[in-house]
């Protein structure tokens, strides 16, 4: 492993079960040594990224041991089970609620439901997220019977947070723009038409952010989360900022155009 | 001259056999923008493979996701608002930047040993 000791590997799986509270793994050893063994094959630039890929691969292989004790048959490791993933989804009820008791009471219909639900979850490495998506439903049920948001929704977005990495000049300067490396996925694509997008682009939407989030989403196949990165935005002003680009292209009569010369 | 169609007419378009004429590449984003969403069974999978959607982001594996769910992603702002949403979720916790609360409240587990039929 180079660059990273086996000891050292060994020490961030522990700590990060530690932190969490997750004691449901039984053969430790085994446990450690398949992660280690799984990260030793990949290269990292920083020990950050290093240490963030160790704990992303604590959570992958811990969440199928998870859900296995949740759906298992031996009560105790069951109710151990159930209490750390409440002990998970109730920072999040919190974050999103901002009132202990409501986040209580959603957290604990979330982890009736997950209950009833664990044969819907397909991918038991992706338990926590799917148990996180059954918590975030439960509260968005709840701000539609009251007809309000949760207070940390992502659908808000403030002045304050847009103007955050509002540095024209600084967009600009990133290459995928133009002649950007990243490659154009669907092979149908010729040239003229990247050009001709890209100069839609241009003229429909002003703000720079949005043509980026255009760009990237819709001709570089890009996630929320590089997008965010790559313009020091949280996802979820992403989303709103893709959401009202959306509105203006299909406002915009230099899109329509390029749309009417194929259905013309 | 061009006669300029109208965003109604776009729409149309967009939702019949026409929309075929479109390059692949240029339909999912005129498709977005005019909030044409793909079949119900495409949204029903996506929903499901959300969670693994997130992870696979997290992980930097996005690219290789299934095409036709990221596509609906694109498509559905039902879908994309709660991914977004999710995605944010996963991103604050590996951050540790979710609140952790001094002492955690005590989850009732009473529904464990109330197993009915129907559970699992």
């Amino acid at each position: 492993m180079e660059g990273l000791s086996a000891q050292r590997c060994r020490e961030i799986v522990l700590k990060t079960l530690a932190d969490h509270g997750w004691q449901l793994v039984e053969e430790e050893e085994r446990f450690t040594a398949e992660i280690c063994a799984e990260i030793c094959q990949r290269n990292f630039t920083d020990t950050r990224q290093e240490r963030l890929a160790i704990q992303r691969a604590v959570m992958r292989h811990y969440c199928v041991i998870l859900y296995a004790a949740c759906a298992g048959t031996v009560l105790s490791r069951q109710r151990r089970a159930f209490t750390e993933l409440w002990n998970y989804l109730f920072p999040i009820a919190l974050y999103k609620m901002h009132d202990s008791q409501l986040a209580q009471d959603l957290t604990q219909q979330a982890l009736e439901k997950i209950w009833k639900r664990l044969a819907q979850c397909r991918d038991a490495a992706s338990f926590l997220a799917w148990s996180s998506m059954v918590l975030l439903n439960e509260i968005r049920d709840w701000a539609r019977k009251r007809k309000r948001l949760p207070l940390a929704s992502t659908e808000v977005l403030t002045e304050t947070e847009l103007r955050h990495s509002e540095d024209p000049a600084q967009l600009e300067t990133q290459p995928v723009l133009v002649g950007s490396e990243n490659k154009v996925t669907d092979q149908t694509i010729n040239a003229d038409l990247h050009q001709r997008l890209l100069y839609v682009i241009e003229k429909c939407l002003q703000d720079l952010r949005q043509r980026v989030i255009i760009i990237e989403s819709f001709l570089n196949e890009r996630g929320y989360k590089e997008i965010a990165e790559q313009l020091g935005l949280t996802i979820g002003n992403v989303h709103v900022l893709r959401h009202r680009a959306l509105r203006l292209l299909r406002e915009c009569h230099v899109f329509i155009e390029l749309l009417g010369d194929y259905f013309e | 001259m061009t006669h300029l169609l109208s965003a109604r007419q776009i729409r149309q378009c967009l939702v019949s056999s026409a929309a075929d004429r479109l390059p692949l590449s240029l339909r999912p984003l005129a498709c977005a923008a005019w909030q044409i969403k793909s079949d119900r069974k495409t949204h029903a999978r996506c929903r499901v493979a959300l969670g693994a959607l997130v992870n696979a982001e997290m992980d930097g594996k996005f690219a290789l996701c299934d095409a036709s769910v990221r596509e609906h992603l694109l498509l559905c702002p039902r879908c994309a608002s709660l991914y977004a949403e999710l995605l944010e979720i996963s991103l604050l916790e590996s951050l540790g930047r979710l609140p952790r609360p001094a002492i955690f409240p005590v989850p009732d587990l009473s529904f464990l040993e109330m197993t009915d039929g129907s559970s699992n």
